[in-house]
């Protein structure tokens, strides 16, 4: 479930004072890195998120037990790897239909896609979504005839959503089973009866949410002053950059 | 901000979250599951018509290039959008656009959403697999086998689920004015 994960949490630790503008493109740069397919990306960005997780000092506990549904499914899609990978056979379990190709692929897959995972968990929980927000706004700004303001709600509100949602699909599979629906051969009826009830109780959240947020006045025209990046917040950006180019060079 | 843009802006945003989620969701039919994302982008469409689907669209893939785990598979980030599935995340933007600007063409009557789903699905293709040979230097015929006939099957079915869910939808939206 998702009920914490993909959220604000929260805290005071450095994180969540760092800068959001700073955090996001720092954010970026972790992620452009996990594409790469060196083990050593990979060990540096899991070294990087254990630092800044346990300097994060969000509880690690509920945290880990509501993402279970991505570790399921993470875990789904290493095994899917494991087994229809073609290559050479396990020495030790001949028996198994598994390759060593498949498992090696499987493991950075699983690696992966954890590790992006874990950063963007991490990036939510200690930015406050109007940060977040405000972070948009600062990078749209310069682009003409985008309506900066409006792409920064959106997506605030798309994460907000999101992470909601999730929960709302869960909860309706769960009725769904429990009534037999996942018995039905029919995938069309499969598919009305899973979506249809999210759909509608999404509907019902986002009436509410634009009742909230007109009852809050909340009008695109005013002008928002935008800060200047502070000196000391623009520090740790440059050191994981130097860090970055340091790992690119060699 | 008068309420009605407001609602459109709040639902453009769901069905961003929608796509996201459909994202995780899986239906088994055969060797190739059924991943729901294109069918909440045919619905963007069918129920917040073309500019609004487009846009909701755009914020979906905007989401996903800041790194947010918002593709098939948990994946997100820029180079995932100009990786080799990167034609199919562009066609989804023209795939809302189209089956919005269609269906209001045909008045929502069932045939021209019909017309306009089938148009939206093969849209994502025409985008998608010339992606998908140019970036992989794959053979035109390799092409269509691994990104398009497989999911075929799966695609109507979603385009089959996208009209009924629009019709069974819309009387809501029309209450709060989103249809005219």
């Amino acid at each position: 479930m998702a009920r914490v994960v993909l959220h604000y949490l929260p805290g005071n630790s450095f994180l969540h004072r760092w800068d959001a503008r700073c955090k996001f493109i720092g954010f970026l740069m972790i992620t452009a890195t996990l594409v790469q397919t060196k083990i050593s990306w990979f060990l540096f960005d899991s070294v990087l998120f254990i630092g800044l997780f346990t300097l994060s000092r969000i509880p690690c506990k509920p945290l880990f037990k509501e993402s279970r549904f991505w570790l399921i499914f993470l875990s789904l899609l290493f095994i899917f790897q494991v087994f229809l990978t073609q290559g050479t056979p396990l020495d030790s379990f001949s028996w198994l239909p598994a390759s060593k190709e498949g498992l090696l692929l499987g493991g950075l897959t699983f690696w992966r896609l954890g590790l992006i995972l874990g950063y963007s968990i991490l990036f939510t929980a200690v930015t406050r979504p109007k940060d977040l927000r405000d972070a948009l706004i600062w990078l749209f700004k310069p682009i003409p005839f985008l309506p900066e303001r409006r792409i920064g709600l959106m997506v605030s509100l798309t994460l907000r959503f999101f992470s909601r949602t999730l929960d709302q699909a869960q909860e309706v599979k769960l009725a769904n089973k429990a009534r037999l629906g996942d018995q039905k051969k029919n995938p069309i009826q499969r598919i009305k009866f899973l979506v249809l009830p999210i759909l509608r109780r999404s509907f019902l959240d986002a009436e509410e949410i634009t009742f909230a947020l007109a009852a809050r006045g909340y009008r695109e025209d005013l002008t928002m002053p935008i800060s200047n990046i502070p000196l000391p917040h623009l520090i740790p950006l440059f050191f994981l950059f130097g860090i970055i180019g340091v790992i690119g060079w060699f | 901000m008068p309420i009605e843009n407001l609602r459109i802006v709040v639902l453009a945003s769901l069905m961003a979250a929608l796509m996201a989620v459909g994202a995780y969701l899986h239906i088994p039919l055969g060797p190739v599951p059924i991943v729901l994302t294109n069918l909440f982008v045919l619905l963007a469409g069918l129920l917040l018509g073309s500019r609004w689907g487009a846009i909701s669209t755009g914020i979906y893939l905007l989401i996903g290039a800041i790194g947010m785990p918002v593709f098939y598979g948990g994946k997100g980030g820029l180079a995932h959008i100009l990786g080799p599935t990167g034609g199919y995340l562009f066609g989804y933007v023209l795939c809302a656009l189209f089956t919005g600007f269609l269906s209001k063409r045909f008045h929502y009557y069932l045939i021209g959403e019909i017309i306009a789903v089938v148009t939206g699905s093969l849209i994502i293709y025409s985008l998608g697999v010339p992606w998908l040979k140019v970036i992989t230097n794959m053979s035109w015929n390799k092409a269509f086998v691994a990104g398009m006939i497989p999911f075929l099957l799966g695609d109507t079915i979603k385009a089959a689920v996208a009209i009924v869910l629009a019709r069974a939808v819309r009387p809501m939206l029309q209450r709060q004015g989103i249809h005219k």
